[in-house]
């Protein structure tokens, strides 16, 4: 059962009976007592009162026994023992997941961190309920378990507010079926083997890093984020001004008659010099736009600010 | 103990005092609407039957948290001085002084919202007000924080008065909350509960306002000199601390209403026990301290401090179930009570807390916490102990003080109809939330999925009632305040009241 259901369940009953406790007070307000059962009543509400202490102290004491007893935080500082690693950073707006196919049955150790602003790694599974989270707070790395009892594709989602695009921060994580491991080869390593190495695709990269503001249609967003279809840097025949914009941001540029106050991030520090290349070309050629493309050493030289 | 006088010429209020209070209360009943419309129309824009802007649905968003949070800690501070001038001497100067600053700190907060842009939300989390993203300034950000600045000044000042006057008369703050008497001696029955209460709050409250002060002028500095640099962790256990404990000491003020006024309508004396001060001094630290239950997930912190947070959430639960919510309805139980708007707002307002709590203390335990956590389960529970408790002991008194100003304890056909609108609306409304939450619905979401908009719709048409009746309530309680007293001014007594 989902723990959502459990909790759920919990309090639907909890405050049935709080509501029935009410009724009954409040429908024996109206009925008056004599003196002799009003001193007995005094006498009796002491001696509840009492019990009711001691049935509430029970349950603090077993409650918290049963939900910490094995602690649901791991250590943050010691190693974790975990075969399969997963470092998320998160920053204004998307999140940067490597790898982003794990295996389902053995533990997950999640590093979660932030570039910019407070995130949060929410995990939801197939079905849309969350099956773990944690804070990604810049200058920390936070450290969560989790084993994944089934395969398929979870989404992560920020849970905690960080601006205008909080609702589109997402990304996903694949969840493949634990398989048999030859000569006992780790669980990461099996699913490396499982994976070959993928080309670099832009499209791709603009889905997980650009589409948030820019779209998917490449029009971004009237008055806030300008649009990449048409616009004068992106088709332009030399692609410097683009490599240097993707690599290094840009904020308060007038295009087509509008400014956008809108703060671009830098991508230098996130993306490879392939991804830049991939992702700048996949913007050069999409949407109608047929401008020269840009090539890795060509973003290599850029690197420098 | 309290009087059962229905309306006692202690409490007369005349002058300068009355416009104060007056003043008080009119002012957060209209801007309890004005913000009502305001999440109102964020719920509608979730289900897609408004286009609110993502921008704009942010802007109103904070406006709506910073808003409420103020506005029921400005009503409830007029509950505390209202029955705590009739124990200890409070200057007039103090309570019109924290009315002002709110207002300048509210105007502050608004110019902020709607000219600044701001939106990064009641918790100004660092370092996200300097990460507008161009869609805020610092600048509108340093106006937001030296709104709350002004605000929590100003309750400091009302806080540090009510202290003085409680000195004069107990000695000291152990005395007035009673410390004196836990572990034995004869307690002093005319102990004013609205004292220890009082003395609680300030106490946890000026610790907290200081420890949003110490973030809000971190913050400033850091706006003003990007290089002087924050831990982020830092900056985030010292806002929550403060932002917990300003909300909660809407709750503990407001609960006097119900200490000074269940009695007079009952017929039944509430007298002061040694339990009662236990509980008290139970929440005096309980409530510092339980604040960790909003950084269960920040896994940087102490596992010590996470557990402390699970275990001051459950054990706060103790005094309010046991002792506040527990004798109140002793004291109901075969009363012969005459129900009117003043006690079933009182009622109400102690199940919508214990029922809120509960929703709490669910959500502060770790293991729920972790699915759970930043989900509309959060604003469910809350929304479940300000809207059906908080709220409604603060109108609890707005509509005894309009009783005494008119033909007694309201309760005309309209009435009738607004209170039961309020309490089904209301319920619709936090259900929804909460159902939301147990489906993972995020909260503090623009933009929902098709497949969240069913439990936005149900919120919606909860929030559609209860704006319908508390603007009833509104001009209801406008009115009646702005009503000359009686002519004459005779007690409705006691008798009048429970027959």
């Amino acid at each position: 059962m989902h723990l959502q259901n459990l909790a759920w369940i919990i309090l639907l009953v909890g405050i049935a009976i709080i509501a029935l406790g009410f009724i009954i007070v409040v429908v024996m307000a109206g009925k008056p007592s004599d003196e002799a059962q009003a001193r007995k009543f005094s006498r009796t509400t002491h001696i509840v009162q009492a019990w009711w202490f001691l049935i509430l102290a029970v349950g603090f004491i077993v409650g918290s026994f049963i939900t910490l007893q094995h602690y649901p935080i791991p250590p943050q500082h010691t190693d974790l023992g975990a075969t399969q690693v997963v470092n998320a950073v998160g920053r204004q707006w998307s999140w940067q997941i490597k790898p982003d196919t794990v295996q389902a049955g053995s533990r997950v150790e999640f590093r979660v961190t932030s570039d910019d602003v407070n995130h949060g790694f929410a995990l939801y599974g197939p079905d849309g309920r969350i099956v773990a989270q944690v804070q990604a707070m810049p200058g920390y790395t936070n450290k969560m378990l989790h084993t994944f009892d089934r395969a398929g594709t979870y989404t992560v989602r920020c849970l905690e507010y960080c601006g205008l695009m909080h609702a589109e921060m997402t990304s996903t994580l694949k969840v493949v079926a634990s398989e048999q491991t030859p000569h006992g080869a780790s669980a990461a390593a099996a699913v490396a083997e499982a994976a070959p190495a993928a080309p670099v695709s832009g499209a791709q990269v603009y889905d997980n890093h650009c589409a948030v503001c820019h779209q998917a249609t490449g029009k971004g967003l009237p008055g806030v984020f300008p649009p990449l279809a048409g616009d004068p840097v992106v088709t332009a025949a030399d692609p410097a001004e683009h490599i240097n914009i993707v690599l290094h941001g840009t904020h308060g540029r007038t295009i087509g008659g509008t400014t956008y106050a809108a703060q671009m991030p830098g991508w230098g520090n996130q993306l490879s010099d392939e991804e830049v290349a991939a992702v700048i070309n996949h913007e050069r050629t999409s949407w109608g736009n047929h401008a020269p493309t840009a090539t890795v050493k060509d973003v290599a030289a850029q690197r420098k600010p | 103990m309290a009087s059962l006088t229905m309306y006692p010429d202690d409490e007369h209020l005349t002058g300068s005092a009355r416009f104060a209070f007056n003043l008080y209360m009119i002012t957060a009943v209209l801007l309890v609407v004005v913000f009502m419309l305001v999440g109102l129309t964020m719920r509608m824009s979730q289900t897609g039957w408004v286009g609110v802007p993502p921008k704009f649905f942010y802007q109103l968003l904070s406006m709506h948290g910073a808003g409420m949070v103020g506005t029921m800690v400005l009503a409830t501070t007029a509950v505390m001085w209202f029955f705590l001038r009739k124990y200890v001497r409070l200057h007039l100067w103090a309570f019109v002084t924290n009315y002002v600053m709110f207002m300048a700190g509210a105007l502050c907060i608004i110019f902020a919202v709607f000219i600044g842009g701001y939106a990064a939300l009641w918790t100004f989390l660092y370092p996200l007000p300097t990460h507008g993203m161009g869609m805020w300034s610092p600048h509108a950000s340093a106006l937001f924080m030296l709104g709350y600045l002004l605000i929590g000044v100003g309750e400091l000042i009302f806080y540090l008065d009510a202290a003085a006057g409680i000195i004069k008369v107990h000695g000291n703050l152990g005395r007035a909350l009673g410390l004196q008497w836990l572990f034995g001696g004869d307690i002093n029955p005319d102990h004013p509960k609205t004292v220890v209460a009082s003395t609680s709050m300030i106490i946890a409250n000026s610790l907290g306002i200081l420890a949003g002060a110490v973030v809000l002028v971190m913050s400033l500095i850091n706006i003003f000199f990007p290089q002087v640099a924050i831990d982020a962790l830092f900056a985030k256990t010292l806002i929550y601390w403060f932002g917990h404990m300003y909300i909660n000491a809407a709750i503990y003020m407001g609960v006097i209403a119900i200490y000074e006024l269940l009695s007079r309508y009952t017929g039944k004396p509430y007298p002061l026990s040694r339990v009662f001060l236990w509980g008290w001094a139970a929440t005096t630290v309980l409530v510092i301290i339980v604040f960790p239950h909003h950084l269960l997930m920040d896994y940087a912190e102490p596992h010590w401090f996470l557990t402390l947070g699970q275990f001051a959430s459950w054990g706060s639960g103790f005094p309010v179930v046991v002792v506040t919510v527990y004798g109140a309805l002793t004291n109901l139980w075969r009363s012969n009570i005459r129900w009117t708007m003043p006690p079933r707002l009182m009622i109400l307002a102690l199940f919508g807390w214990v029922a809120g709590g509960f929703g709490a203390i669910l959500d502060g335990t770790i293991r729920i916490n972790l699915v759970m956590h930043n989900t509309q389960w959060v604003p469910g529970h809350f929304h479940f102990y300000l809207l059906l408790g908080v709220l409604a002991m603060a109108l609890s008194l707005m509509y005894h003080e309009v009783g005494r100003r008119t033909n007694g304890p309201p309760n005309s056909g309209s009435d009738r109809v607004g209170f039961p609108v309020y309490v089904i609306g209301g319920l619709i409304f936090v259900f929804a939330f909460l159902a939301g939450g147990h489906a993972s619905v995020p909260r503090r979401m623009a933009e929902h999925l098709q497949a969240w908009t069913f439990t936005d719709k149900l919120g919606s048409i909860g929030a559609m009632l209860v704006v319908l009746a508390m603007l009833y309530f509104a001009i209801r309680i406008t009115a009646g305040l702005l009503r000359s007293s009686r002519s004459g001014g005779a007690d409705v007594g006691a008798a009048d009241a429970a027959g």
